[in-house]
């Protein structure tokens, strides 16, 4: 398990700074000012529709804020969002028509990472649906591949929405397990969430979101 | 990187079972009623052959640019490609090769057995399969190009013809001109010098044009 | 004074007080050419009255063109810089354009039954102004179905630029086309070789249509960019964030 979460040496640092986030031209947000580093949980609390979403979204990277900076630093050195984030919206993005193993190997050819695919898949227990096309995978399996997914990037920051949703209390267990065992190893981790779990014992951070 | 990319394409449009085969219906059947309405003589057809050949490779490819952003950019990933480091160009070229795979080919390979209905003589079919190979490039680019600027609207089909359709008609006009000035020794006349130059132009113009919408879309 | 002119607002008030100035020579101009063009003009010899579309005609072509044309810097300007005067601009030409664009077909149109006896021909010209007629539904098309305004600019200005390397493209192929099919019986209006009472109210009416175009340009831009500022002004943000570290 080891090879699966590398240690993460170097520090890492997300700089957000007086960040305002719209929606088409529609303000959702202002004045969102935060520093993450490594070792950091940052949880993203507030209501359905409030946005959360568009804020994660903005932090790794794929939306564009209207004001603001956020700037990523490695060892005091700016890099681009692509070089650190792993994200995992609310919904899955599996094709599926794809096999399990066609799905992860894609994604980790994505990022170099080929090597890794058999481990993943015996670590998150995906191995006797090796064949089976991603549309034929329970919640909780294609939750697993997911975090498959997430972990094969090899990436520092991993952002996740909604990660609890429709799990059962072991599929619980296993996204704490994972997301510990990454923050021990200097990782990031920022999740939005209405389930309250283990994970809130090694928060560093809460953002709450709340109707203006 | 690209290969990747086009090689999961084509793995998923095989195994769709059927919507690959929806613009070779639509093919088939235009082909078939447009033969009917205009009286189904083989001397009123044989004339028009290449002409309905070409229109209705051009109308069932019209079909089928939906597809071709819309599911990776509803899904996610397309995001996720982003957040991998794939540049839009290299998507936009991956998406116009596998494009090309899975629409145009079924239709090219199609076109003997229609011409052969349709009365067209052996060096006739050779020629308009040339010209439509041709053609593909600019067929796709330019498909892929409205596709990455309709991405993010649902219904975009409507729009995404009425955008392609003045750039595939410099194809269309060429594709026959220069069906009329091929003779049985070459098939090389200055039509179909035209015909290459478009789809270059397609290439160098279309693509970065893609990429730059596609880009747009993600932001 | 480009630079001056650049910034929006300021934009905004040099056209509120100079657009009326333009609107009051683009009717003097129209008055006067009017007068050449139905009255002191003599008919035609073969076409008699009719020939006078003509003077509705080329002048609504070449607006179509230059309108266009236009399109496309702004359009550059706007891809480029990010500018959103340029976006302004660029919204606010290809409306005129599409209306001057319908005009030259629809005055063609008529000018061509009484003239030539037909109401439409698929030759080089007619086809690639149809054409034209399209991209520009396509670019409008653009604006109004993106909500989101920079991406809408964006996207547009995109397909304005690609639409303007193709327009040529688009009337070599179809000249080229006619030329093997039928030849060109649309007599070449642009020769040099016309009479002075003739030239005079063509360019007496292509100036106005031009004036008229610009006036409808600057019009154009003030209402957007007041739209603009009424849409800055609204925008209360719907949530606010606390940051608790723990």
């Amino acid at each position: 398990m080891k090879n699966l979460f590398p240690l993460i040496k170097k520090e890492i640092r997300i700089e957000i700074n007086d960040v305002s986030v719209s929606r088409g031209n529609q303000l959702l947000f202002k004045n969102l000012t935060s520093t993450i580093t490594n070792h950091d949980v940052v949880i993203v609390r507030g209501d359905n529709g409030i946005g959360k979403t568009s804020l994660l979204e903005a932090i790794s990277g794929l939306l564009t804020y209207s004001s603001g900076k956020i700037k990523f630093l490695i060892s005091e050195k700016r890099t681009s969002f692509e070089n650190l984030i792993a994200y995992q919206p609310s919904s899955s993005y599996c094709k599926t028509l794809l096999t399990t193993n066609e799905e992860l190997t894609f994604w980790a050819n994505i990022h170099n990472n080929s090597s890794l695919v058999d481990d993943i898949l015996k670590f998150v227990n995906l191995q006797g649906v090796f064949n089976l096309q991603t549309q034929s995978l329970s919640t909780g399996q294609r939750k697993r591949l997911e975090i498959a997914k997430v972990i094969i990037t090899q990436k520092p920051i991993w952002i996740f929405d909604e990660p609890y949703a429709g799990m059962d209390d072991n599929g619980v267990e296993l996204i704490d397990t994972v997301l510990k065992e990454h923050i021990s190893r200097g990782g990031i981790v920022i999740l939005a969430s209405h389930k309250h779990t283990k994970i809130e014992k090694i928060q560093t951070q809460i953002i709450n979101m709340k109707a203006s | 990187m690209i290969l990747n990319l086009i090689k999961r394409d084509i793995i998923i449009a095989s195994r769709s079972g059927g919507s690959v085969l929806n613009g070779l219906i639509f093919f088939c059947l235009f082909i078939a009623l447009a033969s009917i309405s205009l009286g189904g003589t083989s001397n009123v057809l044989k004339p028009l052959s290449p002409a309905l050949i070409w229109l209705a490779i051009v109308f069932s490819t019209m079909l089928s640019y939906q597809n071709i952003f819309q599911e990776d950019y509803k899904d996610g990933n397309l995001s996720q490609l982003r957040l991998g480091g794939i540049s839009a160009l290299n998507i936009c070229i991956a998406k116009s090769i596998s494009f090309s795979i899975q629409s145009i080919l079924p239709l090219i390979l199609s076109v003997p057995i229609v011409a052969i209905l349709l009365n067209m003589p052996l060096s006739e079919i050779k020629t308009i399969i040339a010209t439509l190979i041709i053609a593909t490039p600019g067929l796709t680019v330019y498909g892929v190009f409205s596709s990455a600027i309709a991405a993010k609207i649902p219904g975009g089909s409507f729009f995404i013809v009425l955008i392609t359709s003045p750039f595939l008609i410099p194809l269309l006009i060429f594709g026959l001109e220069s069906m009329n000035s091929a003779s049985d020794v070459s098939i090389f006349n200055s039509e179909l010098r035209v015909l290459i130059g478009l789809s270059l132009i397609a290439i160098a113009i279309g693509l970065p044009a893609s990429a730059a919408a596609l880009k747009t879309n993600m932001e | 004074m480009i630079n001056y002119l650049a910034n929006p607002s300021r934009f905004l008030k040099f056209s509120k007080n100079f657009s009326p100035f333009v609107g009051s020579i683009t009717l003097i101009s129209l008055l006067v050419a009017l007068y050449y063009a139905l009255i002191k003009s003599p008919p035609a010899e073969e076409h008699g009255q009719s020939v006078r579309m003509m003077y509705t005609h080329v002048p609504a072509a070449w607006c179509a063109l230059l309108a266009y044309t236009s399109l496309t810097v702004a359009s550059m300007f706007s891809f480029i810089w990010r500018h959103p005067l340029a976006d302004s601009a660029a919204k606010s030409i290809a409306k005129p354009g599409l209306a001057f664009t319908f005009l030259a077909l629809l005055t063609g149109s008529l000018w061509g039954k009484p003239a030539w006896g037909t109401w439409w021909q698929w030759d080089g010209r007619m086809t690639s102004v149809l054409i034209l007629f399209f991209i520009y539904i396509g670019y409008l098309t653009v604006w109004s179905i993106i909500t989101e305004r920079k991406k809408a600019a964006r996207l547009a200005s995109i397909i304005a630029m690609v639409g303007f390397i193709n327009i040529p493209i688009i009337k070599f192929s179809v000249d080229w086309w006619n030329t093997l099919h039928q030849p060109a019986s649309i007599s070449s209006i642009g020769s040099p070789g016309l009479p002075f009472e003739i030239l005079t109210p063509l360019l007496l009416m292509t100036l106005s249509y031009s004036l008229f175009f610009i006036w409808l340009v600057m019009k154009g831009i003030e209402k957007d960019i007041t739209k603009m500022n009424i849409q800055n002004r609204k925008n209360k943000p719907l949530a606010f964030t606390e940051v608790e570290d723990t």
